[in-house]
């Protein structure tokens, strides 16, 4: 996601300390830190040390700034069976994947509640009760942005055409009045929302936040 | 999610504690039990949300029809809710529509002052 994820995430693979790293490039330990938690830039030099100490080149370090989106993007999938118990271990993985990729509560907060919304939706409304089916949730991590995508193969539904609820008035049974509160939830914490339908895919439904400049939205 | 649910010893009042997860899971469990408690002489529900970690849109639909149901003979507070709770909350623009204190003592206040009015 960003040059300080990159380095943190090879020095562990590497295994090596901070304080290994930062005598091999002629740095402090706490400037290493504070390199990986993007508090600040080391200069083209500093950044070509510390690449020959982690055996790798400094473009491979620099890619996330050269080049942008895909050459930095990370994805994780998961498969879950459509049952309501689910909702907890997927918000908990969600949550720690987020906190791996450094981003900040407000958000992760935010984004936990978009994505267990839709996915509640999706197990209640995608398919027939009962049956055993699977939905997957795709988490992106691009910089400054995370995306989800959810996948179901259920019934065609669009829940961006659902109006916007009287929220006082949300308290009576029946499809509609279940999800409108949940959508009206998605739309407010988060940037953008989409869907689109395709006969091989089914549903997807993708939730975006944008990391960095985020200000007031949502939660 | 646990409920538990205490008798205030006052009449007609029920203190029901929330700890984990209000989402989809486990809102009909407590509509359930708060329904149990209707069905008898509760007039009037505390709920202490002090260790409810997430509020889902299901969990608040549950809130708000103990507030409706509870609305004529007595009344529902929601006792301190922790901040990721309070926005989300907020978020569905409920802050000042769902009675809130910050204790369960300032929730017993509220409802007997509003028995005698």
């Amino acid at each position: 996601m960003n040059i300080g994820y990159r380095l943190k995430e090879l020095r562990k693979v590497r295994g090596i300390s901070l304080r290994n790293l930062a005598k091999k490039v002629g740095v402090s330990a706490s400037f290493i830190s504070q390199v990986e938690q993007n508090k600040c830039r080391p200069s083209l030099d500093t950044l070509r040390k510390i690449a020959e100490a982690l055996d790798v080149t400094t473009s491979y370090l620099l890619e996330v700034e050269r080049d942008g989106f895909s050459a930095s993007k990370e994805v994780v999938e998961i498969r879950v069976p459509n049952r309501l118990t689910y909702l907890s271990g997927l918000a908990d993985f969600l949550k720690s994947v987020c906190q791996n990729h450094e981003v900040p509560k407000k958000d992760i907060e935010n984004i936990m509640l978009a994505v267990d919304e839709a996915c509640t939706n999706i197990i209640k409304y995608a398919y027939q009760v009962g049956d055993i089916n699977y939905f997957t949730v795709r988490i992106s991590f691009e910089p400054e942005l995370v995306q989800v995508d959810l996948l179901d193969r259920g019934t065609r539904f669009n829940p961006l055409e659902i109006p916007s609820p009287d929220v006082k008035g949300v308290t009576g049974h029946g499809k509609e009045k279940d999800f409108s509160l949940g959508i009206y939830f998605m739309k407010k914490v988060m940037d953008d929302i989409r869907y689109r339908y395709s006969p091989n895919e089914g549903n997807r439904l993708t939730l975006i936040k944008r990391i960095s400049q985020s200000k007031g939205n949502g939660l | 999610m646990k409920i538990e649910v205490i008798d205030t010893q006052r009449s007609g009042i029920h203190l029901v504690k929330i700890e984990g997860r209000l989402d989809a899971n486990f809102s009909l469990q407590l509509e359930d039990e708060v329904d149990r408690l209707l069905e008898q002489k509760t007039k009037s529900i505390i709920v202490d949300l002090s260790d409810v970690t997430y509020l889902s849109s299901s969990g608040l639909r549950v809130l708000l029809s103990i507030n409706k149901e509870t609305e004529g003979a007595g009344g529902f507070v929601l006792v301190n809710p922790r901040d990721v709770v309070k926005k989300i909350i907020e978020v569905a623009e409920l802050d000042d529509f769902l009675t809130q204190a910050k204790t369960v003592e300032e929730a017993m206040a509220i409802l007997e002052a509003k028995k005698k009015s």
